[in-house]
């Protein structure tokens, strides 16, 4: 499958606690990809990277088979960003931002930018400052689609918004990702919304990138092993990704379901979810 | 870039409606003759334009700008050809409200005395701009006023300081010669300051991370 975007080396350190190391990040073309990770593991640093938002200190980035360093705008004019509360000034209404953008962008398309005004209910004359999270959410995808881009690059764009508008927010990305040509790059925190949505898992931890994987991949083949404290002294070293001990049990993350269900029939499979899986890399221990 | 100094007016425009009030004191001022609108229209236009940074930074609209086409680029051009352009409408606005001030004051037009106060004006202002513009881009709209005020006060005092101790007649003697040929080196100057401003702004945010 031909990739959109192409990442290679990508390094970026901020100080000494936190640096980006040697990221390869490959993205698929016509799919959903979600960045997962907890806060500060370093998915806005890499989105901000791919925008030249900051100062990457050494690597490779290719958009659209394109060379990021030599054909920056070229790029630009083909994606739509949403960022995590970065925007035009919230003074501005949505008949201000279509006036600037118009000169901006080569596609701009303004009866396409009020059809979605139109469609996700939003005013053309009332000031940002004046618009619920779930609107300004809203009028930030419009902004990010009008010209209609072949990638969005979205940065936590369901954060704060109730579970009707981050459904329809949802919704209006699977209309967008109906065109095979298009492609998503989904950061955010909040899981479930990639279990519905996403085609690939990214999940980078302290800079660093923990698995690539499809989300169905992951849904089959992951599991969490439920066992008495006694049992665990049973289960191969092999076979634990990360556990994690409670009082009566132990939690164990295996990457491969059917297999550990045969070896340890005494013990609970349970389906994973992508929050499951983010908590045992993280705050679980590793066997070995 | 256009879309990005269309952006701008319209940040000024909106915010226009709350400073209504303040522009309606100024102008029964100018018309009772307390203000010199030469004097003080510009530099309301250079605060109100000044606005446009602190919104800027508020909603952290330069992180958004530079995912535009070319946005890196044009951002801090198109701060500097919005301000230009400003100024010099407010200047001739100025010009013209000063020229009906004083017509219907004294019946008569003095254009020389009125275009001289509006050239010190122009130069104030883009002295004003390429020597904030710099600092904002450098430290944000909040700490670049804060850190302008200061060098003027420390550059006031510095000058106090050394006039003390040191004859000022030859720095007069060389501002009384620019005054004869000041259509010459006015334009010169403007172009110094502002494009020397630009090119110190524009390496300051070519590698600013936000």
């Amino acid at each position: 499958m031909e990739n959109i975007i192409e990442i290679k080396n990508l390094k970026k350190r901020y100080d000494e606690k936190f640096a980006l190391g040697e990221l390869d990040i490959e993205i698929p073309k016509g799919t959903i990809v979600g960045l997962i990770g907890e806060n500060g593991a370093g998915k806005t640093t890499l989105i901000k990277s791919m925008l030249n938002i900051i100062k990457i200190d050494s690597g490779d980035i290719k958009i659209f088979g394109k060379d990021y360093k030599k054909l920056e705008t070229d790029i630009k004019e083909d994606i739509g960003v949403v960022l995590d509360n970065m925007f035009f000034p919230e003074i501005l209404n949505a008949k201000d931002i279509n006036i600037s953008m118009k000169d901006i962008y080569k596609n701009w398309d303004s009866n396409l930018y009020f059809s979605y005004l139109k469609e996700f209910g939003l005013p053309d004359d009332k000031p940002i400052k004046s618009m619920s999270k779930g609107m300004r959410k809203k009028l930030e995808i419009a902004t990010a689609l009008a010209h209609k881009p072949k990638l969005l690059i979205l940065d936590e764009p369901t954060s704060g918004l109730d579970p009707i508008a981050r459904n329809e927010v949802l919704d209006i990305f699977l209309k967008f990702i109906e065109d095979e040509e298009h492609s998503i790059l989904l950061s955010t925190h909040i899981t479930t919304d990639l279990e519905h949505i996403a085609d690939e898992i990214i999940f980078i931890d302290k800079g660093k990138k923990v698995l690539a994987k499809s989300r169905d991949e992951i849904i089959d083949n992951y599991a969490i092993l439920k066992c008495n404290i006694d049992y665990f002294s049973n289960i191969d070293k092999k076979d634990i990704i990360a556990y994690k001990k409670s009082k009566y049990s132990y939690d164990i993350l295996v990457h491969n379901k059917e297999e550990a269900s045969r070896k340890y029939n005494e013990c609970v499979i349970d389906k994973i979810t992508l929050e499951d899986l983010m908590l045992l890399v993280i705050k679980g221990e590793k066997a070995c | 870039m256009l879309g990005l100094i269309k952006k701008d007016f319209l940040v000024m425009k909106a915010n226009m409606k709350s400073m209504l009030m303040i522009f309606l004191v100024y102008f029964i001022m100018i018309v009772q003759g307390s203000f010199d609108a030469t004097f003080i229209i510009p530099f309301i236009g250079i605060m109100l334009f000044i606005s446009t940074f602190s919104y800027d930074d508020f909603n952290n609209w330069n992180a958004y700008a530079i995912t535009f086409p070319n946005g890196r680029k044009n951002i801090v051009k198109a701060k500097y050809i919005s301000s230009i352009i400003l100024t010099i409408i407010l200047i001739i606005l100025s010009l013209a409200i000063s020229i009906i001030v004083s017509y219907i004051k004294t019946n008569s037009i003095n254009l020389e005395e009125n275009v001289a106060s509006l050239m010190g004006t122009l130069l104030s202002s883009f002295i004003i701009i390429s020597l904030l513009y710099p600092i904002i881009f450098k430290f944000g709209a909040t700490n670049g006023r804060i850190i302008l005020f200061t060098m003027i006060f420390g550059v006031i005092g510095i000058i106090t300081l050394i006039s003390n101790f040191v004859n000022m007649t030859v720095f007069i003697n060389a501002i009384n010669m620019l005054d004869n040929c000041w259509y010459i080196a006015l334009p010169i100057m403007f172009v110094l300051l502002l494009g020397g401003s630009y090119l110190v702004s524009n390496k300051i945010y070519q590698n600013k991370e936000f």
